[in-house]
């Protein structure tokens, strides 16, 4: 990652000043994946848990966001803050099942998790049932009206980063070292007193954490969120993201991001079928870049590898 | 006697399901020791050392430097000085190398001198783990990467090394020099509870032999005590 730093004060930080706010609003929808994504991450390639309900996060954290400033007024940094916590309470409620449970199982497991997410939030009278919620405000930080896709950018760019300094920090720790081991063999792992119990909940904690205020952030900044929105399909996106752009790294992550919610948009303007354009460069993407498409940037080795 | 003694195992009985795989086996090893579980394939051994560890569900009473572990959850046994190196090595194979024997040092992590200092004290013992330390441990042969196993377990300082199999898919040549290596280990001060297949050179280093068959020990002894015709008949299971 070290060696993509200069992508951010080049790239990301002037990019509102080209001033296409449709443009930047569309780059903040991807910073709100991104971060969502590096929460499956967190789970898939650090800790090696594999969770296809995802969603079910990005849901609780949009309407415990949304209902807490539509109908309590509570302000949108403090209901930021507890959509990230009530989220992760539940992550590691989900993260239980994942002590007894691996690999396909959990993945099942996972899947319940999500579509009965999905189920409830439809059912009750506070979350507005199948029709959603509406007119949720945007929110206003202490100086700044963030209805400005500039403001939101940067405010999203900013969370990403810090998201980035404190993984980066973890993942030179002891912490981060014996989740590694937990992913690579947990026989070992244990044998060496890595309590497994306590790194698989902390595991499904922060991917719950990061997922549901990538669930808060995206609540408010489409203004409109409904149980469809939240389907297995978003799990699966998730998933794809990270193994599209290139796992365990954030960067990776972002461009797969990118690619998902990005492309739909660049191409609207055309008569052609999103899904056969996304289905075709998927399957090109796997078989040439099979670690995602942050190997670009590596592209020479390629070619290196082939001469000897 | 019994204080010379840093593991005492009590009808230890493991089950896999309605399959009693260990039967009620008592055995112990003495300070300093070399001891080996010898046996053919399924006769018990791995998972007597899976017990020991706490990896698996079991019976019976465990007792590791007078302190009783039969129900100590299985993170913290390596806490106490008991650790396993598993069966088919389990090194982390997207880890370097370093990164391998620092994860070998969990349980000592706050203390970053003592690490150091194992650090060292194992590439004194393998040479071939500095000359790779950055590389990924996936990436090593099958020698080097029983080392690094070996290596690993020695991180955190253990009183009673568990290993299980270290001669599993190595050359003759190799074989030799890991139990080389085991015999400098235990000369340094640490008991060795070895479980093998190869039983001539299990024998080699060890001052006491158990011989399990369907669970149970069907020889025990000091190794130079041991009829070898009888050991051969036991170990085909005639």
């Amino acid at each position: 990652m070290k060696k993509y730093l200069w992508f951010i004060p080049f790239v990301l930080v002037p990019l509102p000043f080209l001033g296409y706010p449709f443009l930047l609003s569309i780059f903040v929808l991807i910073g709100i994946y991104t971060i969502a994504a590096i929460g499956m991450d967190v789970l898939t390639t650090w800790a090696g848990q594999i969770s296809i309900g995802n969603a079910a996060f990005f849901a609780v954290g949009a309407y415990t966001s949304a209902i807490l400033v539509v109908n309590f007024h509570v302000p949108f940094l403090i209901a930021f803050l507890i959509s990230g916590l009530f989220a992760m309470i539940i992550g590691i409620v989900v993260g239980l099942p994942a002590l007894r449970v691996s690999g396909f199982y959990l993945a099942v497991v996972t899947m319940a998790f999500g579509i009965a997410v999905q189920q409830i939030i439809g059912v009750f009278q506070i979350t507005g049932g199948y029709n959603g919620i509406r007119n949720i405000p945007v929110p206003s930080f202490w100086i700044f009206k963030a209805s400005n896709p500039v403001y939101q950018y940067y405010v999203v760019l900013t969370i990403i980063f810090l998201i980035f300094i404190v993984l980066s920090r973890i993942s030179f720790s002891k912490s981060g070292l014996a989740l590694f081991a937990m992913r690579d063999s947990e026989i070992a792992a244990r044998a060496f007193g890595v309590n497994l119990l306590k790194y698989k909940l902390a595991a499904f904690a922060a991917s719950a954490a990061l997922t549901g205020l990538a669930g808060s952030l995206y609540a408010s900044a489409i203004g409109f969120i409904s149980p469809s929105q939240f389907d297995l399909t978003l799990s699966l996106d998730l998933l794809a993201m990270v193994i599209v752009g290139g796992a365990g790294s954030v960067m990776g992550v972002m461009i797969g991001a990118a690619f998902f919610v990005g492309l739909p948009f660049l191409l609207s303007g055309y008569n052609i079928s999103i899904t056969i354009i996304q289905g075709v460069a998927l399957i090109v993407i796997l078989l040439f870049l099979p670690k995602g498409l942050l190997q670009i940037f590596k592209i020479r080795d390629l070619f290196k590898k082939k001469v000897i | 006697m019994a204080t010379d003694r840093i593991l005492e195992v009590e009808n230890l009985t493991v089950k896999y399901g309605p399959i009693e795989a260990v039967r009620g086996t008592n055995f112990f090893v003495g300070n300093q020791e070399v001891v080996s579980i010898l046996g053919a394939n399924g006769a018990g051994k791995s998972s007597t050392l899976k017990a020991l560890a706490g990896l698996i569900p079991h019976e019976g009473r465990i007792t590791f430097l007078s302190k009783d572990i039969s129900r100590t959850e299985p993170y913290k046994i390596p806490y106490l000085g008991l650790t396993l190196c598993p069966e088919r090595r389990g090194i982390f194979p997207d880890l370097s190398v370093e990164d391998n024997l620092l994860l070998g040092a969990y349980t000592i992590r706050k203390n970053k001198n003592l690490i150091k200092g194992n650090i060292k004290k194992v590439y004194a013992l393998f040479q071939r783990l500095e000359e790779r330390k950055r590389q990924l441990a996936g990436t090593l042969s099958g020698g080097e990467q029983q080392m690094l196993a070996i290596g690993r377990a020695l991180m955190n300082d253990p009183k009673l090394l568990m290993l299980d199999e270290p001669s599993l898919g190595l050359s003759p040549k190799l074989v030799d020099f890991i139990f080389d290596s085991l015999k400098t280990i235990n000369k340094s001060g640490t008991a060795i509870l070895l479980v093998e297949q190869n039983a001539m050179i299990a024998m080699e280093i060890s001052n006491r032999i158990y011989v399990m068959q369907n669970g149970k020990f069907a020889i025990s002894g000091n190794t130079k005590d041991v009829d070898f015709q009888t050991l051969k008949m036991k170990y085909l299971g005639v």
